[in-house]
Protein backbone atom coordinates (compact mmCIF):
# COMPACT_ATOMS: atom_id res chain seq x y z
CA UNK A 1 0.00 0.00 0.00
CA UNK A 2 1.59 3.07 -1.32
CA UNK A 3 -0.45 5.39 0.17
CA UNK A 4 -1.60 4.93 3.94
CA UNK A 5 -4.51 6.11 5.80
CA UNK A 6 -4.76 3.63 8.05
CA UNK A 7 -4.08 5.02 11.31
CA UNK A 8 -6.49 8.14 9.95
CA UNK A 9 -9.37 6.00 9.59
CA UNK A 10 -8.89 4.11 12.88
CA UNK A 11 -8.58 7.41 14.53
CA UNK A 12 -11.41 9.54 12.33
CA UNK A 13 -13.50 6.03 11.46
CA UNK A 14 -14.32 5.45 7.43
CA UNK A 15 -16.97 7.41 5.66
CA UNK A 16 -16.56 10.36 7.46
CA UNK A 17 -17.80 12.83 4.92
CA UNK A 18 -15.41 15.63 3.68
CA UNK A 19 -14.18 15.65 8.02
CA UNK A 20 -10.53 17.46 6.77
CA UNK A 21 -9.94 20.25 4.58
CA UNK A 22 -6.35 21.13 2.77
CA UNK A 23 -5.98 23.90 5.02
CA UNK A 24 -6.21 20.84 8.41
CA UNK A 25 -3.67 18.94 6.42
CA UNK A 26 0.07 20.20 8.28
CA UNK A 27 2.52 19.05 5.74
CA UNK A 28 5.92 17.67 7.77
CA UNK A 29 9.06 19.59 8.37
CA UNK A 30 11.31 19.24 5.08
CA UNK A 31 15.18 20.84 4.87
CA UNK A 32 15.47 22.92 2.13
CA UNK A 33 19.14 22.14 0.33
CA UNK A 34 21.07 24.88 1.59
CA UNK A 35 23.91 23.70 -0.13
CA UNK A 36 22.41 24.05 -3.66
CA UNK A 37 22.15 27.79 -3.44
CA UNK A 38 25.38 28.35 -1.78
CA UNK A 39 26.52 26.71 -5.02
CA UNK A 40 24.34 28.80 -7.05
CA UNK A 41 22.30 26.14 -8.40
CA UNK A 42 21.88 27.07 -11.89
CA UNK A 43 19.64 25.73 -14.66
CA UNK A 44 20.63 24.38 -17.91
CA UNK A 45 20.17 22.15 -21.34
CA UNK A 46 23.80 20.35 -20.76
CA UNK A 47 24.80 17.06 -19.35
CA UNK A 48 28.10 18.21 -19.19
CA UNK A 49 29.57 21.64 -18.66
CA UNK A 50 32.53 22.94 -20.07
CA UNK A 51 35.07 25.84 -19.28
CA UNK A 52 38.73 26.18 -19.82
CA UNK A 53 41.43 27.95 -17.42
CA UNK A 54 43.73 30.24 -19.25
CA UNK A 55 47.14 31.33 -17.63
CA UNK A 56 50.61 32.34 -18.64
CA UNK A 57 53.93 32.11 -16.58
CA UNK A 58 56.74 34.80 -16.67
CA UNK A 59 56.03 37.76 -18.73
CA UNK A 60 58.09 40.36 -17.23
CA UNK A 61 61.65 40.95 -17.54
CA UNK A 62 64.33 43.41 -17.75
CA UNK A 63 65.13 45.29 -20.83
CA UNK A 64 67.72 44.55 -23.80
CA UNK A 65 68.06 45.27 -27.54
CA UNK A 66 68.16 41.74 -27.91
CA UNK A 67 64.56 39.94 -28.83
CA UNK A 68 63.98 37.64 -25.77
CA UNK A 69 60.59 36.18 -25.57
CA UNK A 70 59.04 34.41 -22.33
CA UNK A 71 55.96 33.26 -21.12
CA UNK A 72 54.49 30.46 -22.13
CA UNK A 73 50.62 30.48 -22.19
CA UNK A 74 48.16 27.70 -21.15
CA UNK A 75 44.60 26.77 -22.03
CA UNK A 76 43.54 23.86 -19.47
CA UNK A 77 39.94 22.48 -20.26
CA UNK A 78 37.78 21.93 -16.84
CA UNK A 79 34.47 19.85 -17.18
CA UNK A 80 31.61 18.60 -14.73
CA UNK A 81 29.44 16.23 -15.48
CA UNK A 82 25.39 16.58 -14.31
CA UNK A 83 24.37 12.97 -13.37
CA UNK A 84 20.41 11.98 -13.39
CA UNK A 85 18.45 10.64 -10.73
CA UNK A 86 14.69 10.19 -11.07
CA UNK A 87 11.36 10.83 -8.58
CA UNK A 88 9.22 8.03 -8.62
CA UNK A 89 5.97 7.83 -6.44
CA UNK A 90 2.84 5.39 -7.18
CA UNK A 91 -0.11 6.24 -5.35
CA UNK A 92 -3.37 4.06 -4.91
CA UNK A 93 -6.10 6.83 -4.34
CA UNK A 94 -8.90 4.81 -3.71
CA UNK A 95 -7.43 4.25 0.14
CA UNK A 96 -8.96 7.60 0.97
CA UNK A 97 -12.21 7.37 -0.50
CA UNK A 98 -14.03 6.75 2.69
CA UNK A 99 -11.85 8.60 4.68
CA UNK A 100 -11.47 11.91 6.41
CA UNK A 101 -9.60 13.23 3.77
CA UNK A 102 -12.43 11.72 1.33
CA UNK A 103 -12.19 16.08 0.11
CA UNK A 104 -8.96 14.89 -2.16
CA UNK A 105 -11.10 12.19 -3.67
CA UNK A 106 -13.26 12.64 -6.95
CA UNK A 107 -15.35 9.41 -7.20
CA UNK A 108 -17.24 11.35 -10.31
CA UNK A 109 -13.87 11.43 -12.14
CA UNK A 110 -12.70 8.20 -12.95
CA UNK A 111 -9.31 10.11 -14.17
CA UNK A 112 -7.16 9.28 -10.71
CA UNK A 113 -4.04 11.10 -11.83
CA UNK A 114 -6.66 14.65 -12.22
CA UNK A 115 -7.49 13.32 -7.92
CA UNK A 116 -6.67 16.11 -5.43
CA UNK A 117 -4.29 13.94 -3.48
CA UNK A 118 -2.24 13.20 -6.63
CA UNK A 119 -1.84 16.57 -7.22
CA UNK A 120 -0.96 17.27 -3.81
CA UNK A 121 1.85 14.85 -3.14
CA UNK A 122 3.45 15.89 -6.47
CA UNK A 123 3.38 19.02 -6.32
CA UNK A 124 3.68 19.60 -2.19
CA UNK A 125 5.07 16.45 -0.89
CA UNK A 126 7.45 14.86 -3.18
CA UNK A 127 9.28 17.54 -4.29
CA UNK A 128 9.79 19.05 -1.50
CA UNK A 129 10.70 15.86 -0.04
CA UNK A 130 13.35 14.83 -2.96
CA UNK A 131 15.22 18.05 -2.06
CA UNK A 132 15.50 17.12 1.49
CA UNK A 133 16.65 13.55 0.03
CA UNK A 134 19.17 15.10 -1.93
CA UNK A 135 20.66 17.69 0.79
CA UNK A 136 20.75 15.10 3.45
CA UNK A 137 21.82 11.94 1.47
CA UNK A 138 23.51 13.03 -1.60
CA UNK A 139 24.79 16.58 -1.91
CA UNK A 140 28.22 15.98 -0.11
CA UNK A 141 27.70 12.42 1.46
CA UNK A 142 26.52 10.76 -1.91
CA UNK A 143 28.77 8.11 -3.43
CA UNK A 144 26.59 6.54 -6.05
CA UNK A 145 26.80 2.67 -6.12
CA UNK A 146 26.60 0.24 -9.30
CA UNK A 147 22.53 0.46 -10.71
CA UNK A 148 21.02 -3.24 -9.30
CA UNK A 149 18.16 -3.53 -12.29
CA UNK A 150 14.69 -3.16 -11.02
CA UNK A 151 15.32 -1.81 -8.03
CA UNK A 152 15.46 1.19 -6.48
CA UNK A 153 18.86 3.01 -5.23
CA UNK A 154 18.85 3.22 -1.80
CA UNK A 155 19.32 6.67 -0.21
CA UNK A 156 23.37 7.97 -0.30
CA UNK A 157 24.18 5.80 -3.18
CA UNK A 158 22.49 7.61 -5.71
CA UNK A 159 24.63 10.30 -6.74
CA UNK A 160 28.56 11.66 -6.14
CA UNK A 161 28.63 14.20 -3.79
CA UNK A 162 31.08 17.13 -3.00
CA UNK A 163 32.50 15.07 -0.08
CA UNK A 164 33.58 11.91 -2.71
CA UNK A 165 34.90 14.38 -5.45
CA UNK A 166 36.68 16.39 -2.87
CA UNK A 167 38.23 12.77 -1.56
CA UNK A 168 39.61 12.01 -5.34
CA UNK A 169 40.70 15.48 -6.24
CA UNK A 170 43.06 15.04 -2.85
CA UNK A 171 44.29 11.13 -4.36
CA UNK A 172 45.18 12.82 -7.50
CA UNK A 173 46.53 15.81 -6.19
CA UNK A 174 44.48 18.45 -7.48
CA UNK A 175 43.52 19.32 -4.07
CA UNK A 176 46.14 19.96 -1.24
CA UNK A 177 44.52 19.46 1.67
CA UNK A 178 46.32 22.36 4.50
CA UNK A 179 46.48 20.61 7.93
CA UNK A 180 44.48 21.92 10.57
CA UNK A 181 44.41 20.72 13.75
CA UNK A 182 44.60 17.00 14.66
CA UNK A 183 41.59 16.58 15.58
CA UNK A 184 38.81 19.79 16.34
CA UNK A 185 38.48 20.62 19.70
CA UNK A 186 35.06 20.60 21.30
CA UNK A 187 36.03 23.68 23.45
CA UNK A 188 34.02 26.84 21.39
CA UNK A 189 36.99 29.09 22.05
CA UNK A 190 39.73 26.68 20.78
CA UNK A 191 37.88 25.99 18.08
CA UNK A 192 37.91 29.46 17.01
CA UNK A 193 41.75 29.27 17.20
CA UNK A 194 41.89 26.40 15.66
CA UNK A 195 40.23 27.51 12.65
CA UNK A 196 41.97 30.61 12.71
CA UNK A 197 44.83 28.87 12.89
CA UNK A 198 44.12 26.85 9.69
CA UNK A 199 42.74 30.09 7.73
CA UNK A 200 46.57 31.75 8.38
CA UNK A 201 48.30 28.10 7.62
CA UNK A 202 46.12 28.15 3.80
CA UNK A 203 47.36 32.04 3.39
CA UNK A 204 50.60 30.98 4.57
CA UNK A 205 51.18 28.60 1.15
CA UNK A 206 51.46 31.02 -1.22
CA UNK A 207 51.11 35.07 -1.76
CA UNK A 208 48.68 34.43 -4.69
CA UNK A 209 46.78 31.93 -2.07
CA UNK A 210 46.73 34.61 0.45
CA UNK A 211 45.43 37.46 -2.12
CA UNK A 212 42.54 35.03 -3.00
CA UNK A 213 41.66 34.24 0.59
CA UNK A 214 42.05 37.90 1.85
CA UNK A 215 40.46 39.40 -1.13
CA UNK A 216 37.87 36.60 -3.02
CA UNK A 217 37.02 33.90 -1.04
CA UNK A 218 33.62 34.73 0.93
CA UNK A 219 32.53 31.38 2.86
CA UNK A 220 33.93 28.87 5.12
CA UNK A 221 31.63 25.50 4.48
CA UNK A 222 31.72 23.12 7.31
CA UNK A 223 29.15 21.13 9.29
CA UNK A 224 26.25 22.74 11.23
CA UNK A 225 27.52 21.55 14.34
CA UNK A 226 31.11 22.98 13.52
CA UNK A 227 29.23 26.15 12.98
CA UNK A 228 27.35 26.37 16.10
CA UNK A 229 30.05 25.61 17.86
CA UNK A 230 32.17 28.97 15.92
CA UNK A 231 29.24 30.89 16.37
CA UNK A 232 29.31 30.24 20.48
CA UNK A 233 33.57 30.77 20.68
CA UNK A 234 33.17 34.49 18.82
CA UNK A 235 31.11 34.74 21.67
CA UNK A 236 32.99 33.98 24.22
CA UNK A 237 36.37 34.87 22.47
CA UNK A 238 36.15 38.57 21.21
CA UNK A 239 32.11 39.55 22.89
CA UNK A 240 34.06 40.10 26.13
CA UNK A 241 34.73 43.33 25.83
CA UNK A 242 33.79 46.58 24.34
CA UNK A 243 34.69 46.32 20.97
CA UNK A 244 32.31 43.56 20.06
CA UNK A 245 32.35 41.52 16.76
CA UNK A 246 29.37 42.57 15.03
CA UNK A 247 28.74 39.13 12.81
CA UNK A 248 29.78 36.10 15.15
CA UNK A 249 30.15 34.22 12.06
CA UNK A 250 32.56 36.10 10.30
CA UNK A 251 35.98 35.49 11.04
CA UNK A 252 37.88 38.28 13.27
CA UNK A 253 41.47 38.62 10.71
CA UNK A 254 40.03 37.98 7.90
CA UNK A 255 36.00 39.85 7.95
CA UNK A 256 35.08 39.06 4.53
CA UNK A 257 35.26 34.98 5.74
CA UNK A 258 31.83 33.96 7.11
CA UNK A 259 31.19 30.53 8.30
CA UNK A 260 28.09 28.66 6.97
CA UNK A 261 26.93 26.02 8.65
CA UNK A 262 25.66 22.81 5.72
CA UNK A 263 22.94 20.13 6.87
CA UNK A 264 24.82 17.95 4.12
CA UNK A 265 28.45 17.77 5.78
CA UNK A 266 26.69 16.76 9.03
CA UNK A 267 29.23 14.49 11.19
CA UNK A 268 31.80 15.56 8.84
CA UNK A 269 34.97 17.26 10.24
CA UNK A 270 35.95 18.60 7.07
CA UNK A 271 36.19 22.40 6.29
CA UNK A 272 35.74 23.70 3.06
CA UNK A 273 36.44 27.10 1.44
CA UNK A 274 36.56 29.02 -1.89
CA UNK A 275 35.24 31.97 -3.72
CA UNK A 276 31.50 31.86 -5.11
CA UNK A 277 32.69 31.79 -8.52
CA UNK A 278 34.64 28.51 -8.33
CA UNK A 279 31.25 26.93 -6.56
CA UNK A 280 28.80 25.59 -8.69
CA UNK A 281 25.61 23.90 -9.14
CA UNK A 282 23.73 23.02 -12.05
CA UNK A 283 20.28 21.24 -12.78
CA UNK A 284 19.21 20.22 -16.40
CA UNK A 285 15.52 20.21 -17.20
CA UNK A 286 14.21 21.91 -13.70
CA UNK A 287 10.91 22.04 -15.36
CA UNK A 288 10.45 18.11 -15.25
CA UNK A 289 11.56 18.17 -11.68
CA UNK A 290 8.60 20.83 -10.76
CA UNK A 291 5.70 19.88 -13.43
CA UNK A 292 5.97 15.58 -13.35
CA UNK A 293 4.61 13.34 -15.54
CA UNK A 294 2.10 10.70 -14.51
CA UNK A 295 1.70 7.44 -16.06
CA UNK A 296 -1.46 5.31 -15.83
CA UNK A 297 -0.13 1.74 -16.41
CA UNK A 298 -2.72 0.70 -13.86
CA UNK A 299 -5.38 3.29 -13.73
CA UNK A 300 -6.33 2.87 -10.40
CA UNK A 301 -2.28 3.37 -9.23
CA UNK A 302 -1.11 6.33 -11.26
CA UNK A 303 2.85 6.87 -10.95
CA UNK A 304 4.41 10.51 -10.91
CA UNK A 305 7.63 10.23 -12.03
CA UNK A 306 10.18 13.22 -13.11
CA UNK A 307 13.54 12.74 -14.16
CA UNK A 308 16.74 15.10 -14.12
CA UNK A 309 20.02 15.72 -13.73
CA UNK A 310 22.30 17.58 -11.59
CA UNK A 311 25.84 18.66 -10.80
CA UNK A 312 27.53 19.76 -7.51
CA UNK A 313 31.05 20.37 -7.34
CA UNK A 314 34.02 23.22 -8.20
CA UNK A 315 35.85 24.29 -11.49
CA UNK A 316 39.59 25.15 -10.31
CA UNK A 317 40.14 22.50 -7.08
CA UNK A 318 43.92 24.53 -6.78
CA UNK A 319 41.80 27.21 -5.78
CA UNK A 320 40.00 25.06 -3.01
CA UNK A 321 41.31 24.90 0.62
CA UNK A 322 40.28 21.85 2.69
CA UNK A 323 41.89 20.37 5.64
CA UNK A 324 42.95 17.09 6.17
CA UNK A 325 40.03 15.82 8.12
CA UNK A 326 36.99 14.00 6.74
CA UNK B 1 100.89 7.04 18.48
CA UNK B 2 99.80 6.29 22.07
CA UNK B 3 99.15 2.56 22.77
CA UNK B 4 95.50 1.62 24.00
CA UNK B 5 95.15 -0.91 26.43
CA UNK B 6 94.35 -3.58 22.79
CA UNK B 7 97.58 -2.96 21.60
CA UNK B 8 99.38 -6.24 20.83
CA UNK B 9 103.06 -6.35 22.85
CA UNK B 10 106.03 -7.32 20.84
CA UNK B 11 106.88 -10.90 21.88
CA UNK B 12 110.26 -12.69 21.85
CA UNK B 13 108.91 -15.55 20.50
CA UNK B 14 112.06 -17.43 20.59
CA UNK B 15 111.90 -17.49 24.22
CA UNK B 16 108.96 -19.32 24.48
CA UNK B 17 108.62 -23.12 24.91
CA UNK B 18 105.72 -24.44 22.72
CA UNK B 19 103.50 -24.95 25.25
CA UNK B 20 103.35 -20.76 26.08
CA UNK B 21 103.43 -20.52 22.17
CA UNK B 22 100.18 -22.27 22.27
CA UNK B 23 98.71 -21.52 24.90
CA UNK B 24 99.43 -17.62 23.76
CA UNK B 25 97.73 -18.71 20.04
CA UNK B 26 94.80 -19.61 21.97
CA UNK B 27 94.30 -16.69 24.02
CA UNK B 28 94.71 -14.41 20.91
CA UNK B 29 92.03 -16.43 19.03
CA UNK B 30 89.57 -15.63 22.11
CA UNK B 31 89.99 -12.23 22.35
CA UNK B 32 90.19 -12.30 18.15
CA UNK B 33 86.50 -13.85 18.62
CA UNK B 34 85.33 -11.19 20.85
CA UNK B 35 86.20 -8.62 18.90
CA UNK B 36 84.36 -9.91 16.11
CA UNK B 37 81.23 -10.47 18.10
CA UNK B 38 81.31 -6.69 19.31
CA UNK B 39 82.03 -5.54 15.54
CA UNK B 40 78.88 -7.62 14.40
CA UNK B 41 76.71 -6.25 17.96
CA UNK B 42 77.59 -2.77 16.63
CA UNK B 43 76.88 -2.98 13.00
CA UNK B 44 73.45 -4.04 14.20
CA UNK B 45 73.11 -1.08 16.53
CA UNK B 46 74.09 1.45 13.32
CA UNK B 47 71.86 -0.62 11.21
CA UNK B 48 68.70 -0.15 13.84
CA UNK B 49 69.66 3.23 14.33
CA UNK B 50 69.35 3.94 10.71
CA UNK B 51 66.22 1.74 10.31
CA UNK B 52 64.81 4.27 12.67
CA UNK B 53 65.84 7.43 10.77
CA UNK B 54 65.36 6.41 7.06
CA UNK B 55 62.05 6.56 5.11
CA UNK B 56 61.67 4.17 2.86
CA UNK B 57 59.10 4.76 0.14
CA UNK B 58 57.50 2.35 -2.24
CA UNK B 59 54.53 3.71 -4.89
CA UNK B 60 52.07 4.73 -1.75
CA UNK B 61 53.59 3.02 1.32
CA UNK B 62 55.77 4.24 3.47
CA UNK B 63 58.07 2.39 5.95
CA UNK B 64 59.21 4.01 8.60
CA UNK B 65 60.66 2.89 12.21
CA UNK B 66 59.76 -0.82 10.88
CA UNK B 67 55.67 0.06 10.77
CA UNK B 68 53.88 0.34 7.24
CA UNK B 69 52.10 3.52 6.75
CA UNK B 70 49.72 4.60 3.89
CA UNK B 71 49.97 7.76 2.42
CA UNK B 72 46.35 9.24 2.36
CA UNK B 73 46.94 12.67 0.95
CA UNK B 74 49.51 12.79 -1.54
CA UNK B 75 50.48 16.24 -0.58
CA UNK B 76 50.03 18.10 2.33
CA UNK B 77 50.51 21.62 3.52
CA UNK B 78 51.81 21.52 7.05
CA UNK B 79 52.80 24.91 8.61
CA UNK B 80 52.81 26.04 5.38
CA UNK B 81 55.27 23.71 3.83
CA UNK B 82 54.11 21.62 0.87
CA UNK B 83 54.93 17.90 1.81
CA UNK B 84 55.20 14.77 -0.73
CA UNK B 85 56.88 11.67 0.04
CA UNK B 86 59.79 13.17 -1.37
CA UNK B 87 60.00 15.54 1.42
CA UNK B 88 59.13 12.87 3.54
CA UNK B 89 61.82 10.57 2.61
CA UNK B 90 64.38 13.47 2.70
CA UNK B 91 63.37 14.45 6.46
CA UNK B 92 61.96 11.83 8.42
CA UNK B 93 61.49 13.66 11.46
CA UNK B 94 58.34 15.04 9.52
CA UNK B 95 57.04 11.27 9.88
CA UNK B 96 55.34 12.24 13.14
CA UNK B 97 53.88 15.06 12.39
CA UNK B 98 52.04 13.34 9.53
CA UNK B 99 50.87 10.76 11.37
CA UNK B 100 49.67 12.84 14.17
CA UNK B 101 47.43 14.92 11.44
CA UNK B 102 46.47 12.05 9.66
CA UNK B 103 48.20 12.36 6.64
CA UNK B 104 49.85 8.81 7.15
CA UNK B 105 47.71 6.14 8.66
CA UNK B 106 48.99 2.69 9.74
CA UNK B 107 48.96 -0.69 7.62
CA UNK B 108 48.06 -3.27 9.71
CA UNK B 109 48.74 -6.45 8.35
CA UNK B 110 47.37 -9.60 9.07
Amino acid sequence: MSLNVTSLKAAFGKAFGSGLMQKDLDTEFLVPSKTDAEFNLVPTELTQIRRAKTSVDQVLQAFQAAATPVGIVSIEPRSIDLQDLKYELELDPDEIEDSAVSFFADPDNNDRKSWGITKYVMNVLMIQKGRENFELHEAYKGVKAAIVPGSASALGASFNGLGKKIAEDIVSGAVTPVNGAAAWSTDPVDFVGELETWVEACKATSEINRSIIENMCDKIHMSQALAARFRLGMKLKYNVNYAQVGDPLSLFDTPNLSVSGLPSMSSRNRVFMTFKANRCAYIKRPKSEKDCGISEANPYKPMIYAKFWKALGYWHPEYVFVNQLV
Amino acid sequence: MAKGKNTPQSLDLASLSQEELLAKATELQASNEALVAKVSDLEKVIDELSQANTVKVTGNEISHEGKVFNLVTPRFYLGGQLITKEVLEADASLVAAAIEYGNLVEITKE
